[in-house]
């Protein structure tokens, strides 16, 4: 199936995957300006983006959500093609594909708090690596690991518990006229 | 918002919670206190690799090298007499040299790897060395570094 055909991208679902994309734009450059107590720990608020297209809209809506949103952040901030573009293009694709695959093969033992749990995993993981190995050149920056690994698993279970909420909220939404887009029948896990 | 309220909000998360959500969050905690040992470990490999010797070198063979780890004097023999070194706080500096222009006791204590002390005359260089922890042998020739060394 062709990611771009119009199977895959109904013109609702583009329309919302836009939104959702917007969304997690704003979220990006939200707690970019916020203060950081700690350099390397961010909130991650724009994964609720991701976790939203992904039980609303499916598996390449949020591929193409976080790409998006790591582009286009990257754009605003000026950050395209800095270290750390390249740092939040391999924590996103490592978050989303972690996200995606635990959803596809896993989706009964996982709900959407584990899912933002295991991206927030994969998303340090990532970021270790690439920072290790391509930035830094340093293996000893895994001193940094467990200082990063406590904030995010602390805003794992906040971006999670978010989604879980923002998810309820949309269920209660009318059903849409698209029956690929059934809110109340695809977030919920049994 | 009233008891019943929270109480209700916190049951519909347990509710929602999957088996899967509580291995990822046990796979979280495990990595980041295993991390700590692991962090620990490479660090005291890093300090052990953060000693620093100086390698005092006369024309291209190496006299002796130096650790920097604690305060000494040294005397060493160049070209034109002794000459005498002093490790202190970590830094080395040459005190007292034979040669006419006194060049290298003017330029002072260095404490940087790569950085060294040069004594044209007395054909001594002193270089500071990030990582040899165990002295080299002596008769091992090393590589000139610039025309200080080979005139």
């Amino acid at each position: 199936m062709p990611l771009l055909s119009k199977s895959v991208f109904t013109t609702q679902r583009l329309t919302r995957t836009a939104l959702l994309t917007g969304f997690g734009l704003v979220m990006f450059l939200f707690e970019s300006i916020l203060p950081r107590p700690l350099p390397w720990a961010k909130p991650g608020l724009a994964n609720i983006a991701t976790l939203l297209a992904l039980y609303l809209l499916g598996a390449a809506s949020a591929w193409a959500v976080t790409l998006l949103r790591v582009g286009l952040g990257s754009f605003f901030l000026g950050s395209f093609m800095n270290p750390g573009f390249w740092l939040s293009l391999a924590g996103g694709v490592a978050a989303v594909a972690t996200m995606t695959f635990l959803k596809k093969f896993g989706a009964r033992q996982f709900s959407v708090i584990g899912l933002s749990l295991a991206g927030a995993l994969a998303h340090v993981l990532a970021q270790i690596v690439v920072a290790g190995f391509l930035i830094v050149r340093r293996f000893e920056i895994i001193y940094l690991l467990p200082a990063m690994l406590w904030p995010a698993l602390f805003a794992g279970v906040v971006v999670g518990l978010t989604a879980l909420f923002l998810l309820e909220r949309l269920a209660r939404l009318p059903r849409s006229r698209d029956s690929s887009f059934s809110l109340s029948k695809n977030w919920r896990s049994p | 918002m009233n008891p019943q309220k929270i109480f209700a909000k916190i049951s519909f998360v347990t509710n929602h919670l999957c088996p899967g959500d509580w291995l990822i969050m046990f796979l979280f905690i495990a990595f980041a206190i295993s991390s700590w040992g692991i962090g620990s470990f490479f660090k005291k490999q890093l300090n052990a690799s953060e000693k620093m010797a100086a390698a005092v070198t006369m024309g291209n063979r190496l006299i002796t090298s130096v650790p920097m780890s604690q305060p000494q004097d040294y005397i060493i023999k160049g070209r034109l007499g002794e000459m005498s070194l002093r490790v202190a706080d970590g830094r080395i500096r040459i005190v007292q040299s034979r040669c006419a222009n006194q060049v290298c006791v003017k330029q002072g204590a260095i404490s940087q790897p790569g950085e060294m002390l040069v004594c044209v005359p007395n054909q001594v260089v002193v270089l500071l060395q990030g990582e040899t922890s165990e002295t080299p042998k002596s008769d091992r020739p090393v590589k000139s570094r610039g025309d200080a060394v080979t005139f």
